[in-house]
């Protein structure tokens, strides 16, 4: 497959997304936002870690995912199974486990009145029950929600009855991508970092390749083909459903820098997976979480959490095969900083953007074809929100 | 603190103020040093970093003596390094945010 160049290459294919500007309001409106927290956040499958977050039986995380207005517990119980439970006491309504993460030996006790819960979220122990009044223990377990785990990915949702399965979810999606090897790559790195802007703005600057060539000039000076006018064109542009990718195609690095050079013989970053469509692959599964494929053996994911219309948490982690021995490891580093670097230079933007929409200067986006993504993604919001009917 | 390094990389170990495990001190020891310094390390570690590559591979990262494990901290600064001298000619990217709002929340044991 052979990227072309020309203008124009999207749109036809893609008529119901519309060449019109883009309306700003969902990305500063109070109201906007609590209407996304219930028919997105409150319903939609939200990815909150890998199994590798859980790999003894006992083992659990905890995630507050103040969008959802929910704190999850989330734990991975003696016959292996992953499950996920509000993280609230049913006596009281005390919050059940404290830390981010950690092992449970036996039960989740309570540290208000000490009752105590199995790894399954029965209730197992009442301290004093004899002195409480017709207490049905089988009716007071932990409220479970609905979890599963799709190639080592967990999500779980906050609807207390999914309309969809998480494969139905996932759909053409999850299809593309089985097989590809993610348990030979464990997270090497996580980062976080807590943005004053829009969760939606927030992706849309990670979500085309159009910025490359500006704002990313010094720290990837080649990625991707470009036409004579400098622009950049991707390789592909795929919908599945709500979620969407695109692809770009590997561009030869004729200048390496000194290290650079030395590092591209220790990890070779040519090459991709056979899942793979070019050689950069961006997912945005929606609504918060975007995987990513960078040359054969690593890739990315970003979790990206509403605060408050104008408040997110950025989380990123970056996963590659173990380094064997400490060139290895330098190279990976290389890799990893590269890109975080290149995130900084993103993240000097956001705030930026999101305080001048707040300024009503602009009520419309601009988007080219180059940013069919930002229509589809921005349309797929608007219709969970509004409804389909109401575009 | 113990800064010695393997013998043919003696002459190194006057830039033990490099001898950093995480990388967010890294990272900050980059953005915070002048211009000078930065080039003088990146100018002894890249002048020599075939021979350290070469050498750096005789070792798996689950058994590797103290003095390799300091010269590989050199070898992960060097990385920070270049990054300025090599893509930003100054410390710190150009136009970012600032750096020390990215936590890190997992890395690779040291």
């Amino acid at each position: 497959m052979n990227t072309d160049l020309g203008n124009h290459r999207y749109c036809k294919d893609n008529l119901d997304l519309g060449t019109e500007p883009v309306p700003v309001e969902p990305c500063v409106s109070p109201e906007f936002f609590e209407r996304e927290r219930e028919k997105i956040f409150r319903r939609l499958w939200l990815n909150v870690g890998r199994d590798e977050d859980l790999p003894r039986k006992g083992d659990y995380i905890v995630k507050d995912l103040a969008v959802g207005n929910a704190s999850v517990l989330v734990v991975r119980g003696q016959d292996g199974k992953v499950r996920a439970f509000h993280n609230v006491c049913m006596h009281r309504g005390n919050r059940l486990a404290w830390e981010d993460k950690g092992h449970c030996n036996g039960m989740f006790v309570c540290r208000f009145h000490a009752w105590a819960f199995d790894q399954q979220g029965n209730l197992k122990h009442v301290s004093d029950e004899a002195n409480f009044h017709d207490l049905d223990k089988a009716t007071l377990g932990l409220k479970p929600l609905a979890a599963d785990v799709w190639q080592g990915f967990i999500f779980v949702n906050l609807d207390p009855s999914p309309s969809e399965t998480l494969l139905e979810y996932l759909g053409g999606l999850a299809e593309h991508l089985n097989g590809y090897p993610f348990e030979n790559q464990p997270r090497a790195f996580k980062f976080g970092v807590d943005e004053q802007t829009n969760w939606k703005v927030l992706i849309d600057a990670q979500n085309e390749i159009y910025h490359l060539p500006y704002l990313h000039k010094r720290s990837f000076p080649v990625f991707g083909p470009r036409n004579d006018h400098h622009a950049t064109r991707t390789l592909a542009f795929r919908r599945f459903g709500r979620h969407g990718v695109y692809s770009v195609e590997q561009e030869k690095v004729e200048r390496p820098t000194a290290l650079e050079k030395v590092v591209d013989i220790l990890a070779p970053t040519t090459g991709k997976a056979d899942q793979m469509i070019g050689w950069f692959d961006f997912y945005t599964v929606f609504p918060n979480f975007v995987i990513m494929f960078l040359g054969k053996s690593s890739y990315l994911t970003y979790n990206v959490w509403p605060l408050a219309v104008d408040r997110s948490r950025w989380e990123i982690s970056l996963y590659g095969p173990a380094p064997k021995n400490p060139a290895e490891r330098i190279a990976m580093e290389y890799r990893v900083t590269r890109l975080r670097d290149l995130m900084q230079e993103d993240g000097g933007n956001h705030e930026a953007i999101q305080a001048s929409l707040s300024t009503g200067a602009i009520t419309h986006f601009q988007f080219q074809d180059e940013e069919i993504q930002l229509r589809h993604f921005h349309k797929v919001v608007r219709e969970e929100v509004l409804g389909p009917n109401s575009l | 603190m113990d800064t010695r390094l393997p013998k043919e990389f003696a002459d190194l170990e006057r830039f033990s103020a490099w001898i950093l495990p995480s990388s967010s001190e890294r990272n900050r020891k980059r953005v915070t040093s002048p211009m000078p310094e930065l080039k003088d390390f990146y100018q002894a570690m890249i002048g020599r970093i075939d021979r350290l590559m070469e050498y750096f591979q005789q070792f798996s990262m689950e058994e590797m003596p103290q003095d390799t494990k300091r010269l590989m901290y050199l070898g992960l600064s060097l990385v920070e390094v270049a990054h300025a001298v090599e893509r930003y000619g100054q410390p710190s990217i150009v136009d970012g945010m600032d750096p020390s709002r990215f936590k890190v929340l997992q890395e690779p044991r040291a």
